[in-house]
Parts: structure tokens; C-alpha cells; sequence
């Protein structure tokens, strides 16, 4: 008879030698969550540098420039998610490359938008 | 509710997150198949609570921070808005996606797959980190509109 603490140290045992792929959509929203991070930088940058083009039609689209940036991060962020998802079979089994867009894209974007700020 | 309990609403359920995320990760060192469930409870509770955040922020933000970003940028600490509060308005919006994203990455396969649970523990430290500088900033702003209005 196996006691439940000597199960959990089983399992825990199996869970830490073996690699394995990601799922398809944590592959897909992975890279999505990188580029549309990255995206947001861009969009922040280039709203601020060009405040009479960009600033005013990203305001008159809702009302709000903030609004608007949430909807076109949300919308980009679900939309590449999914379509990446759909064709993530080339990308699982290289989770080295969806950690590195999921962590590098929020961690750079974020750097660009605080120097932006910054200067 | 007043706008004021409406601006409490946001660190609030900020902090939860936060909370949340670090079970997620505590949990996630130490994945089976006997809390694999809890990894992704914490993870649905963080994602609901960063939106919350957002939810309650955003409105008050869109709503009622004009009339505090006029005072702290008159104030002493001009910079509490012109770096804190800018930074952290377009920060928040990469925070939200990995909110998102951890229950997404956190319904993977966590027992057998290395990757998988990689994937869960560094966007919940993400979201620690992210969520610690929000809070920080918040004070900033708070800071900045308390000197404005010792300094009328």
C-alpha cells in the first residue's frame, strides 16, 4: 500500500525528468504576448513622438488614447493567439523560444516605455 | 461607491493578484498530479484579479484623474505623473496580457512537461515583479498628489 505522501513524492519525481512539449496555445499565446508587448512599446513611443496624428485619432477612436491602446493590444494579443495556436505544431517543441518571446517581450517593452519616460 | 472606493478597488485586487501569482509559483515548484488543480486555480484567480484591477483603474483613471494629474504636475513632484504614472498606465496593459496568459499556459500539461511548468513559473514571477512595480508607482502618484496639496 502507497501512503499519499510517498505518491506525491512519486509524481513529483516523474514530473521533474521529463522535458516535453508546450501546449499549442501556450506556444501560440506565448509568442503572441512577446510581440504584442513589444507592440505596445512601439505604440506608446510612437503616440507620444507624433501627439497630433497619432495621440488625436488614437483619442477620437473611444474617447481616451489609454482606451484605445488597451483594445488594440487586447484585440492584436487574441487574434495572433489563436491564429498561432492553429499552427503551433513547428513551434512546440522549442519552448526555449516561446519562454524567451514570453518573457523578453513584457520585460523589454516594459525597458523601452520607463527609458521612453525617462528621458 | 465613491470614487475614492473605487481607487482602493484597484491596489487592491492588485495585490491579490500578486498573491495569487506567488501561490501559483509556489505550488508549480512543486507540481503533480495531486495540485496540479490548485496551480490552476491560483492562476484563474490572478488573471480575474489583474482585471479587476484593471477594470476598477481604468475607469477611474479615464474618469477621474485628470483633475490629480493637473495637481501633481503643478506640484513638487511633477515627475509622480510624468514618469510613474505614464510608465505604469502602458506597463499595466503588457501586466494584464500575462495575466492572461498564466491560466492559458497554466492548463498545460504540468505533470509531465519541464517546459510547461517553466512556462507557468516565470510568468507568475513576471507577474510578481510587474505587480510590485505597479504598487510602487501607485505610491509615487499618491505621494505626488499628497505634496501638491501640502504645498497649496
Amino acid at each position: 500500500m502507497i501512503s499519499t505522501r510517498q505518491q506525491r513524492a512519486s509524481d513529483n519525481l516523474a514530473a521533474r525528468t521529463t522535458e516535453g512539449a508546450v501546449g499549442r496555445y501556450s506556444a501560440g499565446f506565448g509568442i503572441a504576448l512577446g510581440v504584442t508587448s513589444l507592440l505596445n512599446a512601439i505604440l506608446v513611443i510612437i503616440k507620444e513622438t507624433y501627439e497630433t496624428a497619432v495621440l488625436t485619432a488614437m483619442t477620437a477612436l473611444t474617447g481616451h488614447h489609454w482606451v484605445s491602446q488597451g483594445i488594440i493590444d487586447l484585440v492584436v494579443f487574441l487574434i495572433m493567439g489563436i491564429a498561432l495556436g492553429r499552427i503551433a505544431e513547428r513551434w512546440q517543441n522549442s519552448p526555449g523560444l516561446i519562454l524567451a518571446w514570453a518573457l523578453g517581450g513584457p520585460v523589454i517593452g516594459a525597458a523601452a516605455i520607463a527609458s521612453f519616460y525617462l528621458k | 461607491m465613491s470614487k475614492e472606493l473605487i481607487l482602493m478597488v484597484h491596489p487592491t485586487a492588485g495585490v491579490l493578484a500578486i498573491l495569487a501569482a506567488l501561490w501559483a509559483l509556489v505550488e508549480c515548484l512543486n507540481a503533480s498530479a495531486t495540485n496540479v488543480i490548485r496551480i490552476r486555480i491560483a492562476s484563474v484567480a490572478a488573471a480575474m484579479m489583474m482585471w479587476s484591477a484593471y477594470v476598477a483603474g481604468g475607469y477611474w483613471y479615464v474618469v477621474y484623474y485628470g483633475a490629480d494629474k493637473a495637481l501633481i504636475k503643478g506640484g513638487p513632484w511633477p515627475f509622480a505623473h510624468n514618469f510613474f504614472m505614464e510608465t505604469k498606465e502602458h506597463v499595466f496593459l503588457s501586466l494584464l496580457l500575462i495575466a492572461t496568459f498564466l491560466p492559458i499556459a497554466a492548463f498545460g500539461d504540468l505533470v509531465s512537461s519541464r517546459s510547461a511548468r517553466q512556462l507557468v513559473l516565470w510568468s507568475s514571477a513576471l507577474i510578481i515583479l510587474f505587480g510590485l512595480g505597479m504598487e510602487g508607482a501607485g505610491a509615487f502618484i499618491a505621494m505626488g498628489a499628497k505634496v501638491a496639496l501640502l504645498a497649496k
